[in-house]
């Protein structure tokens, strides 16, 4: 498992070169073109960067992510890279900088085609195992693995199954499938490659539909894990949250297996409303089920917080809710008296188990170890939802107590470091800073809360970003043909236009949730909404440009890094800390109140 | 000409400055939080320890092979243990955070009491760092950072003895950490005849482990690897204190049953596994119960999947074709290897499936077909 410091360090090094060059090639590029043509070209360029970032974006994610491995993509960037460079090298004489380029690319071509980077990559991460298959998804890199005979998967480098593991796919089948009488109609999200499929089958099932998003994972399963009971599965591709809302079908138990609420694209299987959009298709003391991280011999205090989370939010839904302990901590819920009589269950349903009996568990004991840990959990936390994702939170601090850090360090350097030049910065500068926070954090949101309207993001989380570097361009590029004078007062007006913008979402978001609209008018409004505050973040960049007296090098670098860092400390702060903390709405009240301090700030400080 | 916003120099210095500030920030993630460790304050739960002597540079703990040398206020490595006004003291004695009634066969004790049930205690702290460590959230914590129970030692035995337990378990931290709250607990324990159980990495100094065997009945000791170095990486320890805790236990006459986490990429080395049979053969150990146990993805280790069944099999056939006689493999239900084989005859002497047993075979401590003497507290 990585940890945070790991993942900070690793961030540095490999980001470092290509981010300290980017921006100093912004500044240099900035101060040459605009002495070149003898005025400010600063906006220009940031316009003509931001429409790179677009078609970056627009290739990514329509040709390279489909089509090309890792190292193939890389590649090709550098290739252009290169041959760019090349041109202008050749085209201004410098020979010199033209021979190290050849050379350098014709050795790495070399060193590239002799090797198989993205195989060697592979196998660095998967030490003495055997790589079947690699598959680079719009969903994730899946990958299998043979150590022995045991085969493993992997998505995106975290192990999500084996075979032969009894224990995980016994516990979450049968665990839930005992408590209904008679289970005739079962919906499983996710998890085909654990082998839940044959433990639901030894149940006299009618039908089991089966969604996963990733088509590719149901196609490994059948390859590589001997998944035979395929009689009454009807697989479904699509999103669970899309599918549910689709069908009117009803069902006796659930059984979840998505991620856990790590992310807030996961944190939504745990909402308030997600549950309650699965009791519309309950029959009447249909059973759910999930899992979240065994708690083993002591619930820690993270883990205590999440488990509370998640039984007050089920309550909200379900009469009952039970958590039983075993290779995870299972979660059930209904609106029936839930049993702890499993084995007895087993036996008395003619089950055929190799792990779910009474010579593995003890029905006294794990009754006695499930109300130990039902007893600790406390009733004073918030509910999980869908605008207040608070099991996101809580995932994070769990996975952070495996290392010792807390939760709220990180946050301290960030505030400190960004802090720090966010005081020297002159006051427009501080605007520009007002504004980057203000469209990475927008950006984000208006993400989020897609997911939430519309069901899931994926591919259209990368349309997002097009848009926003779209408009940032637009923003940036048409600003002094739009407005000829540009003074003070009119920049803080913009970001005054800004912090009313957002102080108006959430209004918008709660409407768009209480309101149905089809899927059209969806992506249009949340496209134009992010068109919206992506122009105006342009704009102010462009006019903060302008307002600068120094050398353009000058304007450039210190536009561009409080831009840059604004930005930065928006996608931290907004994500990992206020989003979990105060929500959705609060957090973009927050967002717009920076805005207006500073819009205040600029108008006053003349 | 306008003076410029920032020199060369200034840029230079604010970059240097900056770069440090990010470097030195993740150091602080863990710097900081080390802060909160180092607590000598006291609190009811706070007992004298026996072994320590004063040293220049503070008080030296001697129960362990870490030997941390505490200056005041400060915690050891296995944070149950402070320097308070220039003295150690156990903040583990008698606030327990984990009580359980497990079967006697998921420490794994085979060889002991077969299908009793064990009252199960534990109080946070640990001498090792094991990243792949089961229980990492009381393990890796100080007694202060989790929520006790208050049970003193003179209350240990009752509740045993309440939960009908014939024995009681000190285990999933690490009983050297509260190493005074075990002791005197397992003593009082064995004067109103309940019997006590050790499940422990054995990282412990000899003194301590002779005083303490004289009240244990049982000891299921995790030998992690049979390589120093992997200890270090892996553990945070060192292989011959490991070593030494099984010879000690022998000679003091308690039970002792060993177990082999099988970790893939890290201790499932073949060779060594039969080094590690072949000094326990030569050592007099080949009637200690061997139990190799399949790896699951664990704490820091969530990335390494489980053991391969084939490689635990034929982990048990070199420790078989070395001399031992009762070897096992853990975590794999269904598996034939549970079973306890008579080592003359071969035939079933104890069919287990899981925590239950199926068939027992076993009379008077013996065979019944060969009568041959099988080793263990029966």
């Amino acid at each position: 498992m990585v940890g945070i410091t790991q993942v900070f360090y690793y961030s540095l090094f490999l980001l470092s070169p290509f981010c300290v060059i980017a921006g100093m090639l912004f500044t240099l590029i900035a101060k040459d073109e605009s002495f070149l043509s003898d005025k400010n070209r600063v906006d220009a360029i940031y316009a003509w960067e931001s429409a790179g970032s677009m078609m970056g974006g627009i290739i990514l994610n329509f040709v390279l992510i489909w089509y090309f491995k890792t190292f193939e993509s890389l590649y090709i960037l550098m290739a252009i890279g290169v041959f760019v460079t090349l041109y202008l090298a050749v085209k201004t004489n410098h020979t010199f900088i033209s021979g190290i380029l050849i050379f350098v690319f014709l050795a790495f071509n070399f060193l590239y085609f002799q090797n198989d980077l993205d195989k060697s990559v592979r196998e660095l991460s998967f030490p003495n195992q055997e790589i079947q298959f690699v598959k680079d998804t719009p969903f994730g890199v899946l990958a299998i693995t043979k150590h022995a005979e045991q085969t493993n998967y992997y998505e995106n480098n975290v192990l999500m199954a084996s075979s032969g593991d009894v224990t995980v796919k016994e516990e979450a089948a049968h665990f839930p499938m005992v408590q209904y009488d008679n289970p005739k109609n079962v919906l499983v999200l996710s998890g085909i490659i654990t082998g839940i499929l044959d433990e639901i089958v030894k149940h006299p099932v009618q039908r089991i539909d089966y969604v996963d998003v990733n088509p590719w994972v149901i196609k490994i399963a059948k390859d590589f894990f001997e998944i035979d009971s395929m009689k009454p599965v009807h697989i479904i591709k699509d999103d669970p949250i899309r599918y549910l809302k689709s069908v009117d079908q009803k069902y006796d138990v659930v059984i979840i297996n998505l991620p856990k609420p790590s992310t807030i694209q996961f944190n939504r299987f745990y909402s308030q409303e997600f549950f309650l959009l699965l009791k519309n298709h309950l029959t009447p003391n249909a059973v759910i089920s999930f899992s979240m991280p065994s708690s083993s011999n002591y619930l820690n205090e993270e883990a205590r917080n999440l488990l509370s989370i998640l039984n007050k939010t089920l309550k909200t839904a379900f009469d009952h809710v039970m958590i039983l302990p075993g290779s995870e901590d299972y979660i059930l819920a209904s609106d029936k008296e839930l049993t702890y009589q499993i084995t007895e269950q087993i036996a008395a349903k003619n089950i055929l188990t190799q792990y779910v009996n009474d010579y593995y568990f003890d029905d006294d004991l794990l009754k006695s170890r499930s109300q130990l840990i039902m007893g600790q959990l406390t009733d004073d936390v918030p509910l999980n939802k869908s605008y207040n994702p608070v099991c996101y939170q809580s995932q994070i601090k769990l996975w952070l107590s495996h290392f010792d850090v807390n939760y709220w360090l990180p946050a301290l350097i960030i505030l400190l470091f960004s802090g720090f030049f966010f005081i020297r910065a002159s006051d427009v500068n501080k605007g520009v800073f007002a504004a980057g926070f203000a469209g990475t954090s927008i950006e984000f949101v208006l993400l989020l809360v897609f997911q939430v309207i519309y069901g899931y993001v994926y591919v259209v989380a990368g349309m997002f970003i097009m848009i926003f570097m779209g408009g940032l361009a637009v923003g940036a590029y048409y600003t002094p043909k739009v407005f000829k004078t540009i003074d003070r007062k009119l920049f803080s007006r913009i970001l005054l236009f800004i912090a009313l913008f957002v102080f108006v979402l959430p209004a918008i978001f709660i409407l768009l949730k209480n309101i149905y609209l089809p899927a059209v008018v969806i992506f249009i409004t949340f496209f134009l909404l992010l068109a919206f505050i992506s122009i105006s973040t342009g704009v102010v960049f462009s006019m903060a440009t302008r307002l600068g007296h120094n050398d353009h090098g000058v304007i450039a670098s210190n536009v561009y890094g409080l831009d840059l860092l604004g930005a930065a400390a928006g996608a931290l702060l907004f994500a990992i800390y206020l989003v979990p903390v105060a929500g959705f709405l609060w957090s973009v009240v927050i967002t717009g109140v920076l805005n207006l301090f500073v819009a205040g700030w600029v108008w006053v400080k003349k | 000409m306008k003076k410029q916003a920032i020199s060369k120099r200034e840029f230079l210095k604010y970059g240097f400055l900056g770069s440090c500030f990010c470097l030195l920030g993740a150091g602080k993630l863990h710097a900081i939080n080390k802060l909160s460790l180092s607590t000598g304050d006291l609190w009811k739960w706070s007992k004298l320890s026996r072994y320590y002597i004063d040293t220049p540079r503070g008080a030296k703990c001697l129960i362990c092979p870490n030997e941390c040398t505490l200056k005041e206020d400060e915690a050891g490595d296995c944070r149950s243990r402070v320097n308070h006004k220039g003295k150690i003291y156990s903040i583990g004695y008698g606030n327990p955070c984990s009580l359980h009634v497990d079967p006697i066969e998921k420490k794994p004790l085979y060889h002991f009491l077969p299908e009793s049930r064990s009252f199960s205690l534990a109080v946070a702290g640990c001498n090792l760092a094991c990243l792949n460590c089961q229980n990492w959230q009381i393990s890796q914590v100080s007694p202060k950072d989790t929520r006790n129970y208050d049970l003193m030692p003179s209350e240990v035995y009752k509740q045993a003895k309440h939960y009908n337990c014939q024995s009681i378990a000190y285990t999933y931290s690490e009983p050297i950490a509260f190493y005074e709250y075990f002791y005197d607990s397992a003593k009082i324990a064995k004067a109103h005849g309940i019997k006590n159980v050790m499940i422990s990495a054995g990282y412990i100094n000899e003194k301590p482990l002779r005083d303490v065997a004289k009240y244990l009945d049982a000891a299921n000791i995790d030998l992690k690897s049979f390589s120093d170095e992997i200890y270090a990486r892996l553990n945070a320890g060192s292989l011959d204190p490991v070593l030494n805790t099984l010879k000690i236990l022998k000679e003091e006459g308690v039970w002792l049953e060993i177990t082999n986490l099988v970790v893939p990429d890290w201790t499932d080395d073949l060779d060594m596994i039969k080094q590690m049979c072949q000094w326990l053969y030569k050592n007099g150990f080949e009637d200690t119960p061997l139990h190799f146990s399949r790896f699951t993805p664990m704490h820091k280790l969530t990335h390494v999947p489980a053991t391969p069944i084939s490689v635990l099999n034929k982990a048990r056939t070199i420790a078989m074709n070395e001399g031992l006689k009762y070897v096992y493999i853990g975590n794999v239900p269904g598996t034939d290897a549970e079973n306890t084989y008579c080592p003359n005859c071969k035939n079933i002497i104890i069919e287990r499936k899981g925590f239950r047993i199926i068939q027992n075979n076993l009379k008077e401590g013996k065979c019944k077909k060969c009568n041959t003497p099988i080793a263990g507290v029966w």
